[in-house]
């Protein structure tokens, strides 16, 4: 006589092995599953539409891909080939507006203060290259084009002289009372048109070459007194210039003559005083300095 | 399976995954057979109804895509007792239930033959007692002993209390060993 209830248990276990007929089970999962397509076509989330849609663009655009990929390379490369040959260009060349945009961009960019007058220094030794560049003898067909345009970057290198006292006085905290007398110093030669000879630039060049130096080795007094001198020996160079043309020119012309050298006594009584003011100031800029070291 | 796993399959049915549809179909389709099964009276009726219950299923997610469903196995069985209620309206006299059919089926391949008679005469047995029983009892007998559902599952299936569902199916098992101890 078996339990009753393990005789139920027991039961119930072999009902549990009731399970639909496995041919009609499959068949209706694939009828289902036909259904299903009909009733909710196949659908993406947003994420994933985009992802494909893209993947399709790509794949079906393949040369169009190529294209854009190539094109950009082209750009870069052209770009960096443009700036790269407008570093060696002179006023006047098709490139130099690329090359005065790249130092633009570069005095842009740099936020270091130090960084800042470096570069400045660099540009202005650029321009020096270039006036040096400028005033090799060409044909007399550019001659008129080379003379206004080393005029022009005779002013650009004054411009930038006085930029970079301004930022190496800036950066040392000095010159508080001095901006007055320093402004002048470079006010005395507003006729940009007198240029300054070869020997002149190489000595500039020579300059700024030791005031880079200075700049190297941190040493910013010395910098602003090379710079100083520099800036002072372009003057001086130029106001020479004018005097002799100035009586070159007063010979022929008599009239014209006494206007000039009226003009020419002034500025030599200016320069003079201007030189005494640049002696004094370097006195006290190098003495500043000094205590500020040792501080 | 979890809930969050039948929602997410829930979910990707609605996008048209069919590899969705075969998992959650799976899952089920042998459950409710053999709910429905011991409701009806052959395996046509059976298979029938099981078929409509998930062309129910897709129809409902069609039609409320927004709609959630909270708890997917208790959904399925309170579907799977509306089509019941359905077919007991529209069949009113109940036909016999064809277990020798299923026995030939599925029993017929085992080895041993006497295991086979035997097993065959206790599903016999078994299922000619579940005849008797009124259909509250006899479907939560199904549930929890057959399918083995928790009494909490039932009582979500049938929407009723669990202790409700319990009592139905002591006095259920009760009825079945009465009449199991009168035959021997």
């Amino acid at each position: 006589m078996s339990n009753p209830r393990t005789s139920l248990s027991q039961g119930f276990k072999n009902l549990q092995a009731i399970q639909p007929n496995y041919n009609w089970r499959k068949q209706f999962e694939d009828n289902l599953k036909e259904r299903l397509v009909f009733v909710f076509p196949k659908q993406e989330d947003g994420f994933n539409f985009i992802i494909r849609q893209s993947a399709d663009f790509l794949r079906f655009n393949f040369a169009l891909k190529q294209g854009i990929i190539s094109l950009v390379v082209l750009v870069l490369f052209s770009s960096c080939g443009l700036i790269y040959a407008s570093q060696n260009s002179i006023p006047g060349g098709h490139l130099y507006a690329l090359k005065r945009l790249t130092e633009k961009t570069r005095m842009s960019l740099v936020l270091n203060q130090k960084q800042k007058i470096a570069l400045r220094a660099e540009i202005i030794s650029n321009r020096l290259g270039e006036m040096k560049e400028l005033s090799k003898p060409g044909d007399a067909q550019t001659k008129n084009d080379q003379a206004q345009y080393l005029a022009t970057a005779q002013s650009d290198i004054k411009k930038e002289f006085k930029a970079l006292r301004k930022d190496l006085l800036a950066e040392q905290s000095i010159g508080s009372s001095e901006p007055t007398a320093i402004d002048e110093i470079s006010s005395p030669i507003n006729d940009d048109k007198q240029i300054v000879n070869d020997s002149t630039i190489s000595d500039l060049e020579q300059s700024m070459e030791e005031t880079k130096q200075s700049l190297r080795e941190n040493d910013l007094v010395s910098a602003l007194q090379k710079t100083l001198a520099a800036e002072n020996k372009l003057s001086n160079a130029s106001q020479a210039t004018s005097t002799a043309e100035q009586i070159n020119s007063s010979e022929p012309d008599k009239t014209q003559a006494p206007i000039n050298l009226n003009n020419q006594k002034k500025y030599n009584k200016k320069i003079k005083s201007n030189d005494f003011r640049i002696d004094n100031f370097q006195r006290e800029s190098a003495v500043k300095g000094v205590m500020i070291r040792e501080k | 399976m979890f809930k969050f796993q039948e929602k997410i399959l829930l979910n990707e049915i609605k996008r048209g995954d069919q590899a969705a549809l075969g998992k959650l179909y799976n899952e089920y389709v042998d459950k409710i057979y053999r709910f429905i099964y011991f409701n009806v009276s052959s395996i046509d009726n059976a298979q029938d109804l099981t078929s409509q219950l998930f062309i129910r299923l897709l129809n409902y997610l069609a039609n409320n895509q927004k709609a959630e469903i909270d708890n997917l196995q208790a959904f399925l069985f309170a579907m799977a007792r509306n089509l019941l209620t359905d077919f007991y309206r529209s069949n009113s006299n109940r036909l016999e239930m064809p277990i020798d059919e299923f026995i030939e089926e599925n029993i017929s391949d085992r080895h041993n033959f006497e295991d086979m008679l035997n097993d065959k005469l206790e599903i016999e047995a078994l299922d000619e007692k579940l005849k008797i029983l009124p259909d509250d009892y006899r479907e939560i007998i199904v549930l929890r002993f057959v399918n083995e559902f928790s009494f909490k599952e039932i009582a979500n299936i049938i929407n009723s209390s669990e202790g409700n569902a319990r009592i139905k199916a002591f006095r259920g098992l009760k009825m079945l060993k009465n009449s199991l101890k009168t035959e021997k």
